[in-house]
């Protein structure tokens, strides 16, 4: 199975607004998630221009984007995303 | 100007002592062609020493920035210093070198020297030694003979002038393996095969090195405050940091080119700059999670750049550690720690700076650390200018 792509942006907005802290799920995510989860950082994304659509930090999972993202939305998106696909 | 002149030093106080007897300045000229440095070694060590070295130090500095002649200025400057009562000797020795950059790539040296050890000239892997001339001071009460010695020089490219105390010749004075201590002979043979090894050393790392090993002989607690200053005459460093997009994006390709076209280094500080160079050039852009200490965005790579940050927080971070006079041997390591780097190991900087603003920065929920670019690159130029004597370059796109 292919792996998850987690992308958090690390722009200058997103950064302050947490996604640093979003960049230590590397190291955080359960043992059960480890494998099928690849965590990205991303340099911008080029979304802050857009502030009232996509909150800052801005998060995408597997393509599907998270504004003002936390590590419970992006834990949860993982979730989904692995229960679709093991339906399909 | 078609030479760079890099002058550095390095230090270690005595062994327990906060403050320092050696004493060493460093100035431009006005209009920057005119380099003036000065080593004082005050009597003894602490702060007694001190207080005498700076003293010494900062009329040297001030006279030389002057039009007296060097002798002159160094006869004024010995007959204001005190003779010590008990020892008979002068409080303070010293050594005072200008330098003049002539367009006509030759840079003019001055050197007037005050019973330190004898500064060394090396061109072309070799030590060479120039004439000097020598001015006999009578001072009333002095204890011995005391000379002034005085060289002129044509320094060439590649050419490095070395001078330091006497904490550096007698380190290790009294050991086992060096009961005369290390002595200005060896010292030059050291620095020599130093040279040979690695020509392009800089001036830093070769002063760093001098004083490392003065403090080794001294069996790690140094006996004596220990300086090394070097100069080295060469072919300037060049480097350009982008950073922000260009107001209108019709201006994009011409951001890339002039980074494309850059002879010498290059960093990119900022996502979206980033994007517009990877976007045109076709280049691909990777960051790497583990360069990032969670303080900072994380640094990335691109092709044909040596360097990728993010913006404003880490320029911000770089303002600081060059305001507090941050030396390459305490760098962080986080991506400010890599750009910093590039910059220390620079000697003309090029700043391209997008004047495009980012509304995403201007929300107020952003907390206050990321100010306006060029308020940020304003003090970045300054203190690279002031603290460590860089050429810069301010380009507004």
């Amino acid at each position: 199975m292919e792996k998850i792509i987690v992308e958090i942006c690390t722009g200058t907005a997103c950064f302050v607004m947490g996604s640093g802290k979003l960049l230590a799920l590397a190291d955080s995510l359960p043992s059960e998630l480890r494998d099928k989860v690849e965590i990205q950082p991303v340099l911008c994304c080029e979304l802050c221009r857009d502030w009232a659509n996509s909150k800052p930090p801005v998060v995408r999972v597997a393509g599907k984007l998270i504004a003002g993202a936390d590590e419970e939305q992006i834990l949860h998106a993982i979730g989904e995303k692995l229960r679709g696909e093991s339906v399909c | 100007m078609s030479f760079f002149i890099e002058v550095d030093y390095s230090q270690y106080f005595k062994e327990g002592q906060s403050i320092g007897g050696d004493v060493f300045l460093l100035s431009k000229g006005e209009e920057r062609d005119r380099i003036i440095c000065t080593l004082s070694d005050g009597l003894g060590s602490g702060v007694k020493a001190n207080v005498l070295a700076n003293l010494t130090a900062h009329m040297a500095q001030k006279y030389a920035a002057g039009t007296t002649d060097m002798v002159k200025s160094a006869e004024i400057i010995m007959n204001t210093l005190p003779v010590c009562r008990e020892r008979k000797i002068s409080y303070s020795t010293f050594t005072i070198l200008r330098m003049e950059n002539l367009k006509s790539d030759k840079v003019r040296a001055s050197i007037v020297e005050y019973d330190n050890p004898g500064f060394l000239l090396i061109r072309d892997g070799a030590c060479l030694c120039p004439e000097k001339t020598r001015h006999e001071l009578k001072r009333p009460g002095a204890f011995k003979d005391e000379n002034l010695f005085h060289t002129e020089l044509e320094l060439e490219a590649g050419d490095r002038i070395i001078f330091f105390t006497d904490g550096i010749t007698q380190a290790g004075l009294g050991t086992k393996q060096l009961p005369l201590g290390w002595r200005a002979g060896n010292v030059k043979r050291y620095i020599l095969e130093l040279l040979n090894n690695r020509r392009e050393t800089s001036a830093y790392e070769l002063a760093s090195a001098v004083t490392a090993k003065a403090r080794a002989l001294d069996i790690y607690k140094a006996k004596d405050d220990i300086t090394c200053a070097s100069v080295y005459i060469r072919k300037p460093r060049r480097l350009i940091v982008s950073t922000g997009p260009p107001i209108d994006e019709s201006r994009d390709e011409k951001l890339v080119k002039a980074i494309a076209d850059f002879d010498g280094r290059k960093v990119i500080a900022g996502g979206t700059t980033a994007q517009i160079y990877s976007r045109i050039t076709g280049k691909k852009l990777k960051v790497a999670l583990s360069d990032c200490d969670g303080d900072l965005p994380p640094c990335a790579s691109m092709e044909g750049v040596d360097l990728v940050t993010e913006g404003m927080l880490t320029l911000n971070r770089i303002a600081g550690h060059l305001e507090k006079r941050i030396s390459l041997n305490e760098l962080p390591r986080n991506s400010a720690g890599q750009f910093l780097k590039l910059l220390l190991e620079s000697d003309q900087v090029r700043f391209l700076v997008g004047t495009k603003i980012n509304d995403a920065h201007q929300d107020p929920s952003i907390p206050f650390e990321i100010g306006i670019r060029r308020s940020i690159i304003g003090r970045i130029v300054k203190a690279l200018e002031e603290n460590y004597l860089k050429e810069t370059e301010l380009e507004f796109i």
